[in-house]
């Protein structure tokens, strides 16, 4: 069985009158350790599959078996706690709590979790040693990224799953945080799922799964993954 | 505004609704709390004023010592055009039935063409016989009488009843209400016990009085002004004057006419006496005539008798023997003739001698003719005894009647002089001191101005109170307003972008908050002016008896709110505005620079912020971070509690003012009023003592006077104890603060603590109470409720007042206070004595009276609360709208739903605890303000404010804070992290 597994996923909005399926059978698989990237184009459903995926969304229909535990039939705590033990996001808008330093916010992540990384750690890790102290606004973007990453994986999650990672970054920054991502991927073997909708990245991934209007297109697994400094776009 | 503008100003209503309604609600409990308790006070005097024009209650009442002739009715409503006038009868009687034990009422005349003070039917009909009457409704409860009942009256003191009513006894056909008796005081009585139980209503041609008792007085004008304005009171005042002025030159006219046709009868009496003083005169001169004249007549007969003896003896005696002498016969004659009455004429000398001289032998006749003639002569004379005797006897019982008569006519003559002398006092008695006393509606009816002063206290408050509500009303909208138009800022660029001016991209917000507050402060006012006054006045509807009220809308007090509400939102809108208006279109289209994290103060403390927990330390740089939204929650929570203090504050200033007047100062049990004119103390102290129920007693002069300083002046009841060593049975004098006991002197005066406020004194100043007489403060002590002044006769007489020392009451202390009837009993119905007070009642009616007033409180307690409620909820609504996306990325991270709660619940706690503090000790000083504002002249609120007040006032922001954080509770778990999240902040 593979690591994450989604069977027959649906996730239905009801506005009105007209019911929108979000998702409409989603089935696809992921292994561990793998640096997966879901691509489609705005509004094609990305999101709302990797929402599921990280526990914040619910399904209507189907199994989402994370690690051999179907994670569709968690209640709101049980959901919660998935989140906080198994998951870590990072957000195309990096999503800091402003008021804190950089240490702070992946302490954040780090006092509510049972076995995780220390934050200066994991920041010295990211490549952020020297500017533990200053407070989101005061970094770029990328460094403001790199915390993000940085408390996604204090918690060393099972699953890093990161939504458009890159989209708030210009080329450069985002291409060094995407190899920040395959990094960690790569060395520590974190299963890594990336969502974009810019296609030219999906070399560097093990695997691509296409999603077009709500339904999985294609998967196509890469044998021989690119490194990120080899891909331009 | 364009067509897209006004769809997108609707539909942004639509979609935040919640604030929409937010903003509608903060406006309408403000505006309606502001217009209702500001509304409260008129409405109740309209409704007062409504009535009375509806009841046709007099402006001016007019009594008189010497009553009320119809001509003088006639000319009051000659007087002025303005004054129409109607005399009446009234008189304080007993009512008894045989279902009514025998109580004072005061009986009115009733008269269906009156135009004055139409009786209301409350249950059965008004008299349509003479033999009907109709008592006040306040019987009805207990039906003593009740409607059927034959009821009879009584006068007091043994008068008799049939001097004041042609008839005695009347059937019940209904009870009634008088608009002159609003309240459920009915006033006292110099009859009975002193209480005057209710009224009752006789026809009037019942009345058997000469004169009328009453004059009612109607002045044109006055039914549209307002009775407890100002402008009506000068207006009534000055025609008060005129009518006093007018009174003097009447009773001027009318003394002289009772004088004169007093003194018509008096003077034919004194000429009829002094008639009959000369008759008798004249009988006495008589008398005496007669009674020298019946003298002559006895001494007369004596003589005569004398005489007959005389010469019965010389008949005997010269028998036959005779006179050799003629000497003898002179000596005979000489005899005779000796005293008045009788002298010997020629015939009794011829005869005498002619019978003396002849001896027996020598007789030739003549001597027996002179025999014969002197024996004719003697029987002559015994004849005329006889006669005179039968005259003098008749003379002696004619002189007798004649004596008695003479008698008679004295005494009578005395009776007629006593009359004359008792018509003359009486006359002047009854002129002297003969006055008009023309009295304003709250000179006489004792529950008038109690209404108006009550309604002034609903004022006072709603002096204060609202303009609080309407300022945290006015800062909720202020955050909400602003927060709004942040959260838009892209949408502003957007607008910015498309070419929009800023008065279009304005104008959306200012209608946004024009159309949630006009509905707002529409909805609040009419639901405020209708439940509001209505509440408070159902509160008084335990004193007033009312029973309808009807509050009226009030354009103004909407307008005020409308400008007020549409002025705060808008303004906020727009000052929000401007930051956004000023920056260029590009820079709102980005997300707003996220506020810069910044160290606090607290980590320079390293050992302390070293120690603290993570979230601690978060807890402390958010607050820090927003001190702006922390100063609002602290200001808004600190209002409200401070509201709440100053409500539960004031409620206990008010409630407990009467157990501390009764229990700290007041320690007497009754007061009797004597009447100084005719008190005799030793007998009334000693009726009291006979009841056995007294412990002691002390005689006193109260008086009502006015009390001056450089700074003011005040009306205060001066009271100077007969024995100032005794008063510390029936006053405790001391100062609230210090507890020093005072004890009075002839030094100086002991004034009450809101006295030397009013007059702004000090221990060791001075007051005067005329000019030049002034006294040293050398106490001011704790009392509450009036204000006194107490000094030492010594010091009384010290101060040299214009008026002598004569003591009015009598301060009981009694040892059985449930008995109060009997000493009652015992007391009133001697003539020196007017009335007996009891603490106990006096302390009843003031409480019933405050418990009104604190209704009012407990009101405001309530909106405070509610206001309190609706301030947190929306502070931390805001709040969590604000930081929606920081709270979606802890949850995101995995805090469970009490983590994340609790994440926002320190900040929550820790800022409505420092409004909670804020607000106790803000509380302080506006309970304070609060409690001058609406204190009265004549009462002293309880100016310490005990734990109590803090605790409930504490407990209660905590209640709505754990409410507001539970319902918080479960608007974080329904916030949506996928959605949150994607948005930029």
């Amino acid at each position: 069985m593979s690591f994450v597994e989604l069977k027959n996923v649906y996730k239905r909005y009801k506005m009105g009158e007209v019911t929108i399926n979000a998702s409409d059978g989603i089935n696809f698989s992921i292994e561990k350790g793998e640096f997966a990237v879901i691509v489609g184009a705005s509004g094609a459903g990305k999101t709302t599959v990797l929402n599921m995926l990280g526990g914040m969304d619910s399904c209507d229909e189907g199994e989402i078996i994370v690690d051999g535990v179907d994670i569709a039939k968690y209640s709101p705590k049980e959901l919660i706690s998935y989140r906080r033990y198994d998951i870590g996001f990072v957000f195309q808008f990096y999503n800091l709590v402003q008021n804190l330093t950089a240490k702070e916010n992946v302490e954040l992540a780090t006092e509510i979790c049972k076995d995780c990384i220390g934050a200066e750690q994991i920041l010295r890790e990211v490549g952020l040693g020297d500017r533990m102290n200053n407070f989101p606004a005061q970094l770029s973007g990328g460094e403001q990224q790199r915390v993000s990453i940085a408390r996604a994986l204090a918690k060393k999650p099972k699953l890093l799953l990161c939504d458009e990672p890159t989209g708030a970054l210009d080329y450069q920054t985002g291409k060094t945080i995407l190899k920040l991502l395959q990094d960690t991927c790569r060395n520590t073997g974190t299963t890594v799922v990336v969502i974009t909708h810019n296609l030219a990245i999906t070399p560097m991934a093990d695997r691509v799964i296409t999603i077009k209007s709500s339904k999985v297109e294609s998967i196509v697994l890469n044998d021989k993954p690119a490194s990120i400094d080899t891909i331009e776009w | 505004m364009k067509k897209s503008m006004l769809k997108n100003t609707f539909r942004s209503i639509k979609n935040t609704f919640g604030r929409f309604i937010a903003i509608f609600a903060i406006i309408a409990l403000g505006s309606g709390f502001f217009s209702g308790i500001k509304a409260a006070s008129p409405d109740m005097k309209k409704n007062a004023w409504n009535y009375y024009n509806e009841h046709s209650l007099d402006n001016i009442h007019i009594m008189s010592t010497l009553g009320f002739e119809q001509n003088e009715v006639d000319d009051i409503a000659s007087f002025d055009d303005a004054f129409y006038s109607e005399g009446a009868y009234s008189s304080d009687l007993f009512i008894e039935s045989d279902s009514v034990s025998r109580k004072a009422v005061k009986v009115y005349s009733y008269d269906p063409e009156s135009k004055f003070n139409y009786p209301e039917i409350i249950e059965g009909r008004l008299p349509q016989n003479s033999d009907e009457c109709v008592v006040d409704y306040k019987f009805r409860e207990t039906e003593q009488p009740k409607i059927g009942d034959k009821v009879a009256f009584s006068a007091p003191n043994e008068d008799d009843i049939s001097d004041t009513l042609l008839r005695n006894e009347y059937t019940v056909v209904g009870y009634i209400r008088l608009p002159m008796y609003i309240s459920f005081e009915r006033g006292t009585t110099s009859i009975g016990n002193g209480t005057l139980n209710g009224y009752v209503l006789i026809p009037k041609e019942n009345f058997d009085l000469e004169v009328f008792t009453d004059v009612y007085v109607k002045v044109d004008g006055a039914e549209k002004l307002d009775p407890f304005k100002n402008e009506y009171d000068d207006f009534i005042e000055e025609k008060i004057n005129l009518l006093e002025d007018f009174g003097e030159t009447e009773i001027e006219k009318r003394v002289k006419k009772i004088t004169d046709d007093a003194y018509e009868e008096i003077n034919d009496a004194k000429a009829e006496v002094s008639d009959s003083q000369k008759d008798i005169e004249d009988a006495k001169e008589k008398l005496v005539d007669g009674e020298i004249e019946y003298n002559d007549g006895l001494r007369a007969i004596e003589k005569l008798r004398a005489v007959s003896g005389k010469l019965n003896e010389i008949l005997s005696d010269y028998e036959t023997a005779a006179v050799s002498d003629q000497s003898e016969i002179s000596a005979v004659i000489d005899e005779l003739d000796q005293g008045d009455f009788f002298s010997a004429d020629e015939d009794l000398v011829q005869l005498l001698t002619g019978y003396m001289s002849i001896p027996a032998e020598y007789d030739n006749g003549t001597k027996a003719a002179c025999k014969n003639g002197l024996e004719q002569y003697i029987s002559a004379i015994d004849n005329s005894i006889t006669d005179n005797s039968e005259n003098l006897a008749k003379a002696r019982s004619e002189l007798d009647n004649a004596a008695n008569e003479i008698a008679d006519g004295e005494a009578k003559l005395k009776d007629a002089q006593a009359e004359i002398a008792d018509a003359e006092k009486e006359v002047a008695d009854k002129t002297k001191d003969a006055k008009w006393y023309v009295m304003g509606r709250s000179d006489i009816y004792p529950s008038f101005g109690n209404y108006g002063d009550d309604c002034d206290k609903v004022d006072a408050i709603a002096k204060v109170f609202p303009v609080f509500f309407i300022l945290i009303a006015a800062l909720v909208c202020w955050t909400t307003m602003t927060r709004m138009v942040e959260e838009q800022r892209i949408q502003t660029g957007t607008f910015k972008a498309l070419g929009y001016g800023y008065g279009e991209i304005m104008g959306q917000y200012i209608l946004y908050a024009v159309l949630a507050s006009i509905p707002g402060v529409i909805a609040g006012v009419a639901l405020g002016l209708g439940t509001i006054p209505k509440l408070i006045f159902t509160c008084y509807k335990s004193i007033y008896a009312f029973d309808k009220f009807s509050a009226s809308f009030r354009w103004d007090y909407a307008l005020y709110c409308a400008v007020a509400a549409c002025l705060c939102t808008g303004l906020s809108s727009f000052m929000a505005c401007q930051v956004e208006l000023i920056s260029k279109p590009a820079e709102l289209m980005r997300p707003k620079p996220p506020k810069n994290g910044k160290r606090i103060f607290l980590e320079r403390i390293k050992p302390l912020w070293s120690r603290m927990k993570f979230t601690t330390k978060v807890t402390f740089r958010n607050l820090f971070r927003y001190k702006s939204r922390v100063i609002m929650m602290v200001i808004g929570i600190g209002g409200c509690t401070a509201l709440l203090v100053t409500g539960f504050g004031l409620r206990d200033s008010i409630v407990s003012i009467v157990d501390r007047q009764y229990s700290n100062v007041f320690l007497y049990d009754a007061v009797a009023a004597l009447d100084d004119g005719k008190a005799d103390y030793a007998k009334v102290k000693k009726a009291a003592d006979d009841t056995g129920l007294v412990d002691n007693s002390m005689f006193a002069m109260q008086k009502v006077d006015d009390l001056y300083s450089e700074k003011g002046s005040a009306e205060v009841y001066l009271i100077v104890p007969d024995d100032e060593k005794n008063i510390s049975d029936f006053f405790d004098i001391h100062n609230r603060v210090t507890k020093e006991h005072y004890n009075l002197s002839d030094n100086g005066i002991v004034i009450n603590e809101k006295l030397a406020r009013l007059l702004d004194v000090k221990l060791g100043d001075s007051v005067y109470f005329e000019q030049g007489h002034s006294a040293e403060i050398i106490g001011i002590m704790e009392n509450y409720t009036f204000n006194y002044a107490f000094i030492a006769s010594g010091g009384f007489d010290k101060l040299g007042l214009d008026y002598e020392l004569k003591n009015n009451v009598m301060y009981i202390d009694m040892n059985y206070v449930s008995r109060e009837s009997e000493l009652s009993e015992a007391l009133v119905e001697r003539d020196d004595v007017l009335a007996v007070n009891y603490s106990s009642s006096g302390s009843d009616s003031f409480r019933t009276l405050v418990e009104s007033l604190s209704f009012i409180v407990i009101l405001v307690i309530v909106c405070a609360g509610a206001l309190a409620f609706v301030v947190m909820f929306n502070l931390t609504n805001i709040n969590v709208n604000e930081r929606l996306h920081e709270l979606a990325t802890i949850k995101v991270l995995g805090f469970y739903d009490g983590e994340v709660a609790a994440y926002i619940y320190r900040e929550n706690t820790i800022s409505a605890l420092m409004g909670m503090i804020a607000g106790l000790i803000f509380g302080v000083f506006f309970e304070g303000f609060v409690r001058h504002t609406c204190e009265v002249d004549s009462v002293m609120f309880a100016p310490d404010i005990p734990a109590y007040c803090f605790l409930a006032a504490a407990a209660l922001t905590i209640v709505f804070a754990v409410f507001v954080n539970i319902m918080l509770y479960f608007r974080l778990k329904k916030i949506d992290m996928a959605a949150s999240l994607k948005s930029v902040e």
